[in-house]
């Protein structure tokens, strides 16, 4: 189960975001976000930011990109109606043929977990086509295990081939081949493929899970194809570590049975004994000991055994009975439960496991299960809604004390910028400037140099000007020459003036548009300020919005707390089930020492009447 | 017999809900989904409204030559930030995602950046670096992207701040 949770994860962790091992080209660092959320499987915050980007429209480049993530994280998150119609939406608009294809990739995926086999082929083999290099590996796992589900094992062993050898998911997809054909039309292939796998060498927690189960089916194929011997070894080195050790050790002293080597096989069983009495192997272990007892011979043993055997069935019997009333009153579950602990609400669900209450075994097999880990992790998802919802209940009257102080600022600030407004309107920058900037039109217009003087030159002007004056007032008194003088002056102070008037128009332009440029951003602030001086809109949807979402709040944890409790009741009628299925089974096991001990019983009077018989017959 | 009738009960319940369960899960998701992305917004907005606020972001490209362990983010002298990188984050980043790693309140102007960075660089070695960066805040969200790229020439990591405005 384990392996089948982690190769989800890795397709649809991989399919979701193209591997960038190259200079990366994320242009919008709302979608790098999101992505940095989806890559580490926090499906919810990534969510929650996906939404918010597309709300606050921050995302534009990568816009298609993010609603396929959407998608996809919807579909991993167990929202299939959600990706269903995100993808739908994507397909119907005009989209890239890249995007358009890891949507498509996606979609048949979806199908996938929903069981529609011939629906997510179809979509692969038509909409598909191609994959892009760094999906091939994912559309290929995806197909095999389509074509494997459809029964299509050759097509799948095929496909197999091209699949890289050491992708994690190569040996999981070998091993339901392998199984697949030892079953069917191609039992020595199946043994090749299992052979293979069961002598990987040792990797990953999930590799080595495959290996055992592996080396178990080879041994199971062995010991029907009358290759014992071949079992005994294989089994003899088997993993005692692992999660099938039981299962190992009872089938080698299965297979030490057929071989006739009783003596062999009581060790191994013993061993086994010494394992939980709630694990169904060590209950078929308590009927296989006096059974050995008695292919050895020692009958007095093997009563002793059986009587064990009966004495721990009864036990057993009696202690899930009350696991059955722990069950029906709630108590197995809280205390398999546990108090869950979290650094923040939006984290991902913690891997958390069964805790190991005394009835752990009776259900180890059960908790392996999709169907357990399905429930498990959807009661856990709840628990943490339930947990992020609290944890907003208690930060809302700080929301409602922020917004307070927001509008408590907003009232102060309002007087002060509507005055500084009124202030900006009198001084009238905007008419000065337009005022400025017909007289220097004019003056460029007209070549007028006066305007572009330097304070020298206006008061050598000056000057000039007031000489002049005084000579006209003296009429002829004045000298001629000081006429002609004040003439040359006045042409040579101009034509200085002119020499150099088109950089000096350049120096005044520029100083115009520098001002130009500080009245735009005085007109930027005044519109800020205008826009904050009357800002009650956004502040008036926070005060109306706030005892909204109170409200919602409160509704949602009440139905997340009625659908807690309906996950826990599923999970407890299944509980039940596995009880009601142990208990049946100890019944059968029971009655099966009884009849052992019956036979012992019976072997041993009707061969003390042989004895007296022949004592009788004796001369 | 109560706890039968009882133990019943559950069965004949839990054996109707199954996928309808699932539905129900499905469509309070999307209802928690959405309420929670309406508070984050609200609170973001009351928190670090629009005019003030700077966001540091941090990425990786492609990371051949650095593997980051930890960053301490400091502006205008004081302390914003740190954070330790495990390896799903590192993973994430090499992947080309993008870490939020700060968001903060300024006034508008220039405010410097110091990020102190330690990681494993080229055959394993240690590496310290820090690295300095300027932004001019000015009207509206303000993002600032602190860059760890891979310097091919010099085979070596290559830090730089780079502003989004």
């Amino acid at each position: 189960m384990r392996v089948f949770v982690a190769v989800l994860v890795l397709l649809v962790g991989s399919t979701g975001w193209a591997r960038l091992d190259e200079p990366h080209q994320v242009q919008e660092l709302a979608y790098g976000e999101v992505a940095y959320l989806y890559l580490q499987g926090d499906y919810f915050a990534a969510l929650t930011r996906a939404q918010m980007a597309l709300e606050r429209n921050e995302v534009q480049v990568h816009r298609a990109d993010l609603e396929v993530l959407l998608g996809a994280m919807y579909s991993a998150y167990g929202m299939p109606e959600d990706a269903q119609r995100v993808f739908n939406a994507l397909l119907d608009s005009q989209v890239s043929g890249e995007v358009a294809q890891r949507a498509w990739i996606h979609l048949a995926g979806l199908y996938y977990r929903q069981q529609k086999y011939r629906e997510a082929l179809d979509t692969l083999n038509n909409r598909v086509g191609e994959p892009p290099a760094e999906l091939e590996e994912v559309v290929l796992s995806l197909r095999a295990r389509l074509l494997m589900r459809l029964g299509r094992y050759e097509d799948a062993a095929e496909l197999l081939d091209t699949f890289s050898e050491n992708h994690p998911l190569n040996a999981y997809l070998r091993y339901n081949l392998a199984i697949s054909w030892i079953n069917g039309e191609h039992p020595s292939l199946g043994q090749e493929w299992l052979w293979q796998l069961a002598n990987l060498p040792p990797a990953s927690a999930e590799t080595n899970a495959i290996k055992d189960k592996a080396i178990l089916a080879l041994a199971i194929y062995m010991l029907r194809s009358d290759q014992e011997e071949r079992a005994i070894r294989l089994l003899r080195d088997a993993r005692l570590g692992g999660p099938f050790a039981d299962v190992s050790l009872l089938l080698y002293a299965r297979a030490l049975l057929i071989e006739n080597q009783p003596a062999k096989a009581l060790p191994v069983l013993q061993k086994l004994d010494n394992h939980s009495i709630q694990r169904s192997t060590v209950q078929e272990a308590q009927l296989a000991i006096p059974y050995l007892y008695e292919r050895m011979g020692n009958q007095q043993a093997a009563l002793e055994a059986f009587d064990t055997a009966l004495d721990r069935f009864a036990g057993l019997q009696d202690y899930l009975l009350e696991v059955e009333a722990q069950i029906a009153s709630g108590q197995w579950f809280e205390d398999m439960v546990g108090e869950p602990t979290w650094s923040t609400a939006m984290d991902p669900v913690p891997p958390f496991l069964p805790r190991r209450v005394k009835s752990f075994p009776t259900f180890y097999e059960w908790f392996a299960t999709t169907e357990f880990q399905h429930g498990w992790n959807n009661y856990h998802e709840l628990l943490r809604q339930r947990n992020l919802l609290s944890q907003w209940q208690q930060k809302l009257p700080g929301m409602q004390a922020m917004l307070d102080a927001h509008e408590r600022k907003h009232e102060e600030v309002k007087p002060r910028a509507r005055a500084l407004l009124r202030e900006l309107a009198n001084q009238d920058f905007q008419g000065r400037m337009t005022r400025l900037q017909r007289r220097y039109d004019k003056a460029v217009a007209e070549q007028d140099p006066m305007p572009f003087a330097s304070e020298k030159e206006q008061r050598l002007w000056q000057a000039h000007q007031e000489a002049e004056a005084r000579t006209r007032q003296w009429g002829d008194q004045a000298r001629p020459d000081m006429t002609a003088k004040l003439d040359f002056y006045q042409g040579l102070l101009l034509w200085d003036m002119q020499e150099d008037i088109v950089p000096r128009q350049w120096d005044r332009e520029r100083e115009l548009n520098t001002i130009a440029d500080l009245l735009e951003e005085t007109g930027a602030l005044r519109s800020r300020v205008l826009y904050a001086a009357n800002r009650v809109d956004r502040l008036d949807y926070y005060r109306q919005a706030l005892p909204e979402l109170a409200g919602e709040l409160a509704q949602l944890q009440q139905r997340g707390d009625r659908l807690m409790r309906r996950q826990q009741y599923t999970l407890q009628a299944a509980a039940y089930e596995q009880v009601t299925q142990t208990r049946e089974r100890l019944k059968r096991f029971s009655a099966a020492a009884h009849e052992g001990k019956a036979d012992i019983y019976h072997r041993a009077v009707r061969s003390q009447r042989d004895r007296q018989k022949k004592d009788r017959q004796a001369p | 017999m109560r706890r039968v009738v009882l133990l019943l009960l559950l069965l004949a319940g839990a054996q109707l809900q199954g996928s309808e369960l699932d539905k129900d899960l499905a469509e309070f998701k999307r209802d928690v989904l959405e309420v929670n992305k309406r508070l984050l917004l609200l609170e973001e907005e009351l928190l670090f409204p629009a005019d003030t606020q700077v966001g540091i972001y941090v990425s990786l490209d492609v990371g051949h030559f650095f593997q980051p362990d930890s960053i301490t983010l400091e502006m205008d002298g004081e302390v914003l930030a740190s954070h330790l990188y495990t390896e799903k984050e590192i993973r994430a980043l090499k992947n080309g995602a993008v870490q939020r790693l700060a968001l903060a309140n300024v006034k508008n102007g220039t405010h410097s950046l110091t990020a102190f960075i330690t990681g494993i660089g080229p055959q394993g070695r240690e590496i310290r670096r820090g690295v300095n960066g300027e932004f001019d805040k000015a009207h509206g969200r303000h993002f600032v992207q602190l860059h760890i790229e891979d310097d091919t020439v010099k085979q070596q990591p290559r830090f730089r701040f780079s502003d989004w405005r």
